[in-house]
């Protein structure tokens, strides 16, 4: 138990019942039946893999991750992701399935001028991805034009994301 | 009573008696201590042992409460720094993110502030003539924003270029400007309106110019020259996008004032927004496809008169006379294209521009005097009637090559430009050669963080007429 505690500390686990999540949860989870929730303090340890793994500096040890369920069986994992992009942030939620792959991008917010936001088609091109893809902006994911800083952000978000769940749903070194 | 005691001693006399009977329940009472001592004792131990593990765990669950304090006051300092510049509602947490991370859904309004700055070092190295080399901070600038609500927003850009106003020695002063200053009003992605200072939509760098986003120490040429960036009028018009592949752009914006217009281009028709006139107005729209993540085509147009109805009263010692600025019929466009692949870059640009009146113009902004015009033109110096300008630029990135993975960027590229401003001259004038120019630029980008840049480049400036100093440019640049 002790060495548990000193791996991770879930310092809220709940299950709750889906209709009364968000709708950001309802349009990751249509089909779940209940949607937990597990939020991860990070230990050092955690952090410098997840950093190395993302390649990119983690700016706060919480991490929460939704699980949508439906008969017992996990339909995917949801992390919402929040950075700045120059001074305001943007929030978006990532859906992975249960194996690891981008299911879906969505972004809830984007309080920089809307000209720095790339398209809903730039977005999707994380579809599908997993840990495994480089996802290096001007290499594997596409660059935007005027909105660098903001493709930039997001790729790194999206690592993150994949990040987390590789060593904390997964146990991954 | 006494026979029974008779028996348990064995029939020994009385006294002795008693003393064996005080000896036994003595050590009857001696025992008894004994074993509930070493019963305590045991307990005793028992529960120090059990102590112990208690101890241990209470210790890890406090080092893990320490943490975990440790942990959310970071949190917390990081909330507080935040909130040092947006204004923002009360925090709670939503979702199940930290306070900090859930201020993001309680964000209605706030200050966004960004920037960008970028200097250089220039050294001539062949056909220098009377040039010298520099050092300058070129610009420093400061993007603030302000969100009223979600549907309103104002965006700004304030300017310093040269480090300082004032004059020196070295050189005259610079300038601080303001290069855009607009409301938008956020109405549905296809449709927005905008309204202020906007920077006329052309070309690649007039709208986007942080020095992190174009190759080359110098913007490119022709988007100085032919388009005059930054071009920023006063104005007001619609953007969006549509069918998630096109963005449009349409504005009115007051027009050039043709007093402006040399040999070199349009660039000092500029008005800038500073009490511009606005008796001639004029249109611009542009039109950006990108029909994969990959490619951008677009193209844009500008069209309006620039005389401005002015007529201009000249006076000297050869007496006075008014000068009528012709309305000067402007016309710009260009046609532009990105691709971009897995660490390619390709870029190119052509744009045009036609200037109606351009004899009676550059008769009027003749030297004053004998010849009648305004003195804004040196004598025998004519505006063009037909622009060009083109250019195409290649780039690619080797970081991946050696250090893959890195975000890190090295990009080796390479740039022709030509542009002529007199490519057609109106009649009764003849062409200056040294406006017709070409040059080769070889340089190269690193980035060691997104926001900031390292560039070098070698410019090979060469004109039809006349010698152009090659250059050796060392640049540094930043964006936040």
């Amino acid at each position: 138990m002790v060495s548990l505690l000193t791996v991770f500390v879930a310092v809220n686990a709940q299950g709750k019942v889906f209709s009364t999540q968000s709708e950001a949860l309802e349009l990751a989870f249509p089909d779940a039946e209940e949607v937990a929730s597990n939020t991860f303090v990070l230990d050092d340890d955690q952090v410098a893999r997840i950093e190395s793994l993302a390649k990119c500096e983690l700016d706060s040890k919480l991490v929460k991750i939704y699980t949508g369920m439906r008969g017992g069986k996990v339909l995917g994992y949801a992390l919402i992701d929040v950075h700045n992009v120059r001074t305001l942030p943007e929030a978006f939620m990532i859906v992975l399935s249960p194996t690891g792959e981008v299911r879906s991008l969505r972004v809830l917010a984007f309080h920089e001028p809307l000209e720095y936001k790339p398209t809903d088609r730039w977005y999707s091109q994380f579809n599908n991805r997993s840990i495994k893809a480089p996802l290096r902006l001007g290499g594997d994911v596409h660059g935007v034009v005027g909105a660098t800083l903001s493709a930039r952000a997001t790729t790194r978000g999206v690592r993150r994301a994949l990040a987390f769940y590789e060593i904390l749903l997964q146990g991954g070194n | 009573m006494s026979s029974k005691l008779d028996l348990r001693a064995g029939g020994a006399p009385l006294v002795v008696r008693r003393l064996v009977v005080r000896r036994l329940v003595v050590r009857w009472l001696v025992v008894r201590w004994l074993v509930a001592a070493v019963a305590l004792l045991g307990c005793a131990g028992l529960a120090v042992a059990d102590d112990a593990d208690e101890a241990t765990a209470q210790e890890d669950r406090i080092a893990e409460l320490e943490r975990m304090v440790a942990v959310l006051a970071d949190e917390l300092e990081r909330t507080r720094r935040e909130l040092a510049v947006p204004e923002d509602e009360p925090l709670s947490s939503k979702f199940g993110l930290g306070p900090a991370a859930s201020k993001i859904y309680d964000l209605g309004r706030g200050l966004s502030i960004g920037g960008y700055g970028e200097g250089y070092y220039s050294n001539l190295v062949s056909d220098k003539g009377d040039g010298k080399n520099r050092a300058d901070l070129l610009r420093t600038v400061l993007y603030a924003g302000y969100k009223f609500t979600d549907s309103i927003l104002f965006n700004s850009e304030i300017e310093f270029e040269h480090a300082t106003t004032s004059s020196t020695e070295s050189s005259g002063g610079g300038s601080v400007s303001v290069e855009f200053a607009y409301l938008d009003f956020l109405l549905r992605d296809w449709a927005n309106i905008r309204a202020g200072l906007v920077l006329v939509p052309m070309g690649f760098i007039n709208e986007i110019h942080e020095p992190v986003s174009y190759f080359g120490v110098n913007r490119p040429e022709i988007e100085r020259q032919i388009i005059p960036s930054t071009w920023r009028e006063n104005g007001v018009g619609i953007h969006g996008t549509l069918y998630e592949q096109v963005d449009y752009q349409a504005f009115v914006i007051n027009g050039f004032n043709a007093e402006g217009f040399d040999s070199g281009g349009l660039r000092d028709g500029r008005q800038q927004g500073n009490r511009a006139l606005a008796e001639h107005l004029a249109f611009v729209g542009r039109l950006d496809w990108t029909p994969i993540n990959q490619l951008l085509v677009g193209g844009s147009v500008y069209h309006g008169n620039s005389g401005q109805n002015q007529d201009v009263r000249v006076s000297g010692a050869f007496g006075s006379y008014t000068v009528e600025i012709p309305d000067t019929s402007t016309t710009v466009w260009e046609v532009h294209a990105q691709y971009e692949d897995y660490g390619l870059h390709l870029r190119s640009l052509f744009t045009m521009a036609e200037i109606g009146d351009s004899g009676d113009l550059t008769a009027a902004l003749a030297p004053v005097g004998v010849s009648g015009g305004t003195g804004e033109l040196a004598a025998g110096e004519a505006i063009g009637g037909e622009m060009l300008g083109v250019y195409g630029e290649i780039a690619y990135d080797l970081m991946p090559l050696f250090f893959p993975g890195s975000e890190k960027t090295l990009e080796p590229f390479f740039r022709y430009s030509y542009y002529d401003t007199q490519r057609d001259m109106p009649s009764g004038f003849s062409a200056d050669k040294s406006n017709e120019i070409e040059i080769y630029t070889l340089g190269f980008s690193f980035q060691p963080i997104p926001q900031v840049v390292i560039k070098a480049d070698y410019r090979n400036r060469v004109a039809k007429s006349g010698g152009l100093p090659d250059e050796v440019n060392l640049g540094v640049g930043f964006v936040f």
